[in-house]
């Protein structure tokens, strides 16, 4: 059996396919139109999965699976509007044209969508929003029984879900209910510290280390009611969300002392202690919330899936903390990733067949999305008469590793594309985690992002424990742990006093340029069953340095969705300034290129 | 159950010489200019019979945005006119604001904020925001409706 599941009309829009039980194909819209988190009808992602699975003439689709139900959604809208008349009617004026535009017509949309690409169905099934993303925490999992917890902004009523999976079947326990939303609250203080909600979170993460938790009581006593299952009620009086464009309003801005910053403005002290203080709540309650789930469950397992189970630092907290022996995370934990959860729910609710964990997760290293053969990457340069040197499979891991150790920045494009926000080897951009350097030049000169963000190591698994203290695989960029303190350079004290961009300068350990200013990192750890080529890098890298770990960014720019084709890369690698571009077996190294005539990141927008 | 085995059949290498992208990147840009000037001569002619039949002030609005949106659209004929584009983008989004606020601000004065006052006035508190704080806001999870519903 055969089923499309498909994720759209909110942010990051995403089809998956999925084969007797097995995902065959993923990928998010954005990566085709190359507009960030889109959101519209993935009709790109859609054919590329049915493709995949040579679904066409004599090989039929049998079902498709929508990762919500838009009329118990707008349910939850209309009951908002009528909770907060008289006012709210400029959210209403804005939310009303988008549902009587598309939101309402799911079903001939998609029907319509997949006859014109040759498909004919007569219906579409609709899941509820947290069981897609229960599914897809749950079903490709390695574990056979497990609690599942949700947590994201707000889904047709439910903010966040607790649930039960055993084999086969997924239980839903218990939700806690719109508007008292854990994804909200956090993005609330995304917006009130200038970034973009629905695509800033990570920024604020990434910003907390720099704060104190200054706010942390004052965010429990007046904003949140927290209850000791990890359950709360938001006081609304400080929100703007519910009847405003704004997810804050005065109310907030006085608590916090004035206004919030506006985009781009410099960062000041009450930014850093925003950004530390609710990263410290959303710890306590995630931790809350996981010690009810072990409670209510009594499982020893847990698989979590929604935006905020891609807060890494909660997730290497959760971890540590050893609330469940051990933790299991969609990789795609977002939006995107409900194309999977309804796909693989409906699969399990129609088959009804035993399910068998193999030990290993079911994602296949989440490298789910299209892949080009070397002879159509030729084509492409040959056809631009682009210069390029052609690498054997034997030289190929030592010469990119060469121009790492060189202190060189490689953008990497291999193999098939990854499904979900990380970059894991084949749409990533590389370089020497052990300069100093390093950190700024990838921000400043290569991604054009804020100076102060951490980048993510890629590390051997085998290596894990030499570098970082953790014991486990973290093969999604999920997890954070703390650099082993063998490895770190001692603190001079005064780090709090210093902005931001000196701060970020001071090397911190022996591998700079991935150890966050509180010695944290964000781990992937890299197998050879899983991505063969990648780990022959980072083995080369090894051999030639000593060194089992190389800084990995998604290969891309600031505003940009990560590169898909060969095209999408090299337009990247000549608009910014990496070194040298590997596409599959062909090097191309800057200075030999062509004067590209679309000058520096050409048109693409800040996120 | 499929008869055929997965791995004999998937195929993950895709060709993106098929044009959908590109066409419907065409299309899409189409649409827009066809949306454009359609509005713009809308609200031109909304402004018009504004002007007409004595709004004067009011008429302004449309009479500004209506002929710049005709012309923006209209210069998007040429790949190179990025600010017109831009242009266009945030006219269609002012039109757009302006008839969503024409059409739907007196269904939101006449339905939505009385039936909201009246149900406040009963005490429902369907969002839980008024009601006293409970030791616990999880609540037993919803029964799964049928696939088939939208609801």
């Amino acid at each position: 059996m055969r089923i499309l599941g498909i994720s759209a009309l909110y942010h990051d829009a995403a089809a998956c396919l999925v084969e007797d039980g097995r995902i065959v194909a993923a990928a998010e819209e954005e990566r085709f139109t190359r507009r960030k988190h889109d959101s519209s009808m993935p009709v790109n992602a859609i054919r590329y999965c049915l493709s995949a699975g040579g679904i066409g003439p004599g090989r039929a689709l049998d079902a498709v699976a929508f990762y919500d139900k838009p009329l118990r959604k707008f349910h939850r809208l209309l009951e908002t509007y009528l909770e907060v008349a008289p006012r709210g009617f400029s959210s209403f004026a804005k939310a009303m044209p988008a549902w009587f535009g598309e939101k309402f017509w799911v079903e001939p949309t998609v029907l319509g969508t997949l006859a014109e690409l040759g498909v004919e169905l007569d219906r579409v099934h609709f899941l509820e929003h947290h069981r897609s993303h229960a599914a897809s925490a749950f079903f490709p999992s390695p574990f056979r029984e497990a609690a599942v917890l949700t947590i994201d902004g707000v889904g047709e009523w439910a903010s966040a879900s607790l649930a039960v999976g055993e084999g086969s079947s997924l239980t839903m326990l218990e939700q806690q209910d719109f508007p008292h939303s854990l994804g909200l609250l956090y993005s609330a203080f995304t917006y009130f510290t200038g970034f973009r909600v629905n695509s800033g979170e990570y920024k604020l993460m990434g910003l907390a280390p720099y704060g104190e938790p200054r706010y942390v009581d004052t965010i429990l006593d007046k904003l949140v009611h927290l209850n000791d299952d990890g359950s709360f009620r938001l006081d609304l009086s400080y929100f703007g969300f519910l009847d405003d464009l704004r997810m804050t309003n005065d109310k907030f801005a006085s608590l916090f002392g004035g206004p919030a910053r506006a985009p781009e403005a410099p960062i000041t002290a009450r930014e850093r202690d925003l950004a530390r203080s609710i990263q410290e709540v959303t710890e306590r309650i995630v931790l809350k919330m996981a010690r009810h789930a072990r409670e209510r469950t009594g499982k020893r397992h847990l698989c979590m899936a929604g935006g905020v189970a891609l807060n890494c630092v909660a997730n290497g907290r959760l971890l540590r903390e050893g609330v469940f022996d051990d933790l299991w995370i969609q990789p795609a934990a977002g939006d995107s990733g409900g194309a999977i959860g309804a796909a693989l729910g409906l699969w399990h609710k129609l088959t009804e067949t035993a399910r068998e964990p193999s030990g290993e997760d079911a994602m296949q290293g989440a490298l789910l999305g299209p892949e080009f053969p070397d002879a159509q990457i030729k084509a492409f340069l040959d056809h631009h008469g682009y210069p390029y040197r052609t690498l054997t499979d034997d030289e190929r891991p030592g010469a990119i590793a060469a121009l790492v150790a060189d202190e060189k920045v490689v953008g990497l494009f291999q193999g098939r594309m990854e499904f979900g926000p990380r970059a894991l080897g084949n749409r990533s951009i590389i370089g020497d985690a052990r300069s100093p350097r390093i950190q700024s030049q990838m921000n400043l000169k290569i991604k054009f992002r804020e100076s102060f963000r951490p980048f993510a190591p890629a590390v051997l698994e085998e290596r894990v424990s030499d570098y970082f203290e953790i014991d486990r695989p973290s093969p999604y960029m999920l997890l954070v742990a703390p650099v082993q303190p063998s490895r770190r350079l001692p603190e001079s004290g005064d780090e709090h006093s210093l902005d931001v961009k000196a701060w970020v300068n001071r090397p911190r350990s022996d591998v700079p340029a991935i150890t966050h200013v509180d010695y944290s990192a964000r781990i992937q750890t890299v197998r050879r069953d899983v991505n063969e080529r990648f780990w022959a890098i980072l083995k080369a890298f090894e051999a030639r340095t000593g060194c089992g770990l190389v800084v990995n960014t998604s290969f891309n720019v600031r505003g940009e969705p990560i590169v898909c084709t060969p095209e999408d890369a090299y337009r990247c690698f000549m608009r910014s300034e990496i070194d040298a571009l590997v596409l599959g077996p062909y090097l191309l190294v800057r200075g030999d290129q062509p004067v590209w005539q679309d000058g520096p990141r050409g048109a693409v927008a800040l996120d | 159950m499929s008869e055929i085995p997965v791995e004999s059949t998937a195929k993950t290498v895709w060709d993106e010489t098929g044009e959908l992208p590109r066409r419907k990147a065409a299309q899409a840009e189409r649409a827009s200019r066809v949306r454009a000037v359609g509005g713009g001569v809308l609200a031109t002619c909304i402004g018009l019979a504004m002007f007409h039949f004595g709004h004067v002030r009011a008429a302004v609005v449309p009479l500004v945005i209506g002929p710049s949106t005709i012309v923006a659209g209209a210069l998007l004929a040429s790949a190179r006119f990025q600010a017109a584009r831009r242009l266009v983008d945030r006219s269609t989004e002012l039109l757009g604001t302006f008839f969503a606020w024409v059409f739907l601000g007196p269904v939101y004065v006449l339905v939505v904020a009385p039936m909201g006052l009246v149900r406040r006035a009963r005490g429902r508190d369907a969002l839980k925001i008024r009601s006293d704080r409970a030791t616990s806001n999880w609540r037993p999870a919803e029964l799964e409706g049928s696939t088939e519903r939208t609801f």
